[in-house]
């Protein structure tokens, strides 16, 4: 996927100038910024929410995870994965649901309806849901954003191995710094007007969370946290 | 459990009967104006023993079948004109100024146009809930929230319209679908009294007329409770109809 000189535009007011990015394949990219700097916007402009100048080339099949509450609270959890299920023959997607059930370890919840499961599990979910239908690149949205920090610990594990799993270029948007560092491959800091600078990220995979305690961690994310200003 | 959710229901209303048969036999009011529930409830015997069964179906069957009729239609426009926005600016004006007019006024441009018969009673009860089911309807897609939409588009990328329409805008809407046809239900009762007061042979509201002019006022309050009661057991029904069906809504 890449994006050249995207711009975006409201009331005559530029969000976002000449934004260049390319994701490489099976490549974890976090995307993160000051609040207002227009990561969300980025996103919208990439799945097409929002007009937009300049070029992106993206797949057809995206996949998309938005902050919090993006379940169908009609559909229990096997019914929330298959919705992008359709070209699916009924034998198909019984045996897709049956593996994100699998990774997800939501097995004994298929039956369930999102508001009957926690915060952590229904982000699983809607992480299973944007995956099931096999996209060329997912797009996670501040996924763990709503939960506590020690969910959020449990869901890094579990995203880094199951991203680590599907192989899939994901771009990542995030306020917090350790997990964009624990999770990613590259760093992109979105900075005021629409600068970006990228920060490689080479820890070894697959990663434990002692990482975070490194001094490699500690340094890198000093860097980053300058990149900010 | 159950014992005592029924105690809760049947205690206020005992209570009820109770005080209207205290104040209907106290002489502070006239007995035969105001009938007390015994005198209702042995003319009811007296109307079941007439027939009054066969006029409550009859009523039964319009009220239930211009409520179906209408609620499809309504829902049905109201997810096209909440929606679709070619629709709603070209559809939503028009309903807008029929909405105005009060139903009951259409039911003798109704006997003109489709004879004396069931037909005019349905319809002019189907066109009465129509205008609820629709309005509520439309409010409520309007108001689906964005990200579902949004996530509905990205899972579905080709050809997801019918789908997004179906899996994602139908049940986000379906709270205030079912909020218009509870309202529907109660307008279904007064329309089908109304519809067969003229025109009709039939029917509950038939006995509340006839009962009126013999001045037979405890037959005339029985087909009222009849017709109230009737009005609130199929509330009830539907309500619990939705509850079964949609076991989700309950905990939105």
């Amino acid at each position: 996927m890449a994006l050249h000189n995207l711009s975006v535009g409201y009331d005559g007011r530029k969000v976002l100038e000449n934004i260049n990015l390319t994701l490489k394949e099976g490549e974890f990219v976090s995307l993160v910024g000051r609040s207002g700097v227009g990561k969300t916007t980025l996103f919208n402009a990439i799945c097409g929410f929002v007009p937009f100048q300049g070029k992106v080339i993206a797949p057809k099949q995206l996949g998309y995870v938005p902050q919090e509450h993006s379940l169908f609270p009609w559909l229990n959890v096997s019914e929330n994965i298959s919705f992008g299920l359709v070209n699916h023959s009924a034998e198909q997607a019984r045996r897709v649901i049956g593996y994100y059930l699998n990774v997800t370890g939501l097995q004994e919840h298929a039956e369930k309806y999102p508001d009957e499961l926690s915060g952590g599990e229904r982000q699983r979910v809607a992480i299973a849901r944007a995956f099931a239908p096999q996209p060329e690149v997912v797009l996670l949205d501040e996924p763990f954003g709503a939960l506590d920090v020690h969910t959020r610990d449990k869901m890094h594990q579990w995203l880094t191995s199951f991203s680590e799993k599907e192989r899939k270029p994901i771009l990542f948007i995030t306020h917090y710094l350790d997990e964009a560092l624990f999770l990613s491959d590259r760093v992109l800091v979105l900075q005021e007007k629409s600068r970006m600078k990228d920060f490689e990220v080479g820890f070894q995979r697959p990663r434990k969370e002692e990482i975070k305690f490194s001094p490699e961690f500690m340094s890198l994310k000093k860097r980053i946290l300058h990149a900010f200003e | 459990m159950q014992a005592k959710k029924t105690f809760s229901f049947v205690l206020p209303l005992l209570v009820f009967l109770f005080l209207w048969e205290a104040l209907a036999r106290s002489g502070l009011v006239s007995i035969a104006l105001f009938p007390p529930p015994t005198r209702v409830f042995s003319a009811l015997f007296a109307l079941l023993s007439e027939g009054f069964m066969l006029d409550i179906l009859a009523s039964i069957k319009r009220a239930l079948a211009g409520l179906v009729l209408g609620s499809f239609l309504g829902v049905l426009i109201g997810l096209a004109t909440g929606r679709i926005s070619f629709v709603d600016k070209n559809l939503s004006p028009i309903l807008h100024i029929f909405r105005a007019l009060p139903p009951v006024a259409l039911i003798p441009l109704f006997i003109v146009w489709f004879g004396i018969g069931d037909s005019s009673k349905v319809l002019s009860i189907a066109l009465a809930v129509l205008f609820v089911a629709w309005l509520n309807t439309h409010i409520g897609a309007q108001r689906v929230p964005v990200h579902y939409i949004r996530a509905a588009s990205m899972l579905t990328k080709s050809g997801g319209g019918l789908k997004t329409m179906k899996d994602v805008v139908f049940p986000a809407t379906l709270p205030f679908s079912i909020a218009g046809i509870r309202n529907g239900i109660a307008i279904a009762f007064i329309m089908v009294y109304v519809s067969e007061l003229a025109g009709a042979s039939q029917g509950i509201g038939y006995w509340i007329e006839v009962s009126q002019m013999t001045y037979a006022i405890d037959k005339m309050v029985a087909a009222l409770a009849v017709l109230g009661l009737l009005a609130a057991a199929t509330d009830t029904a539907f309500v619990k109809l939705t509850q079964r069906v949609f076991p989700w809504m309950q905990k939105l």
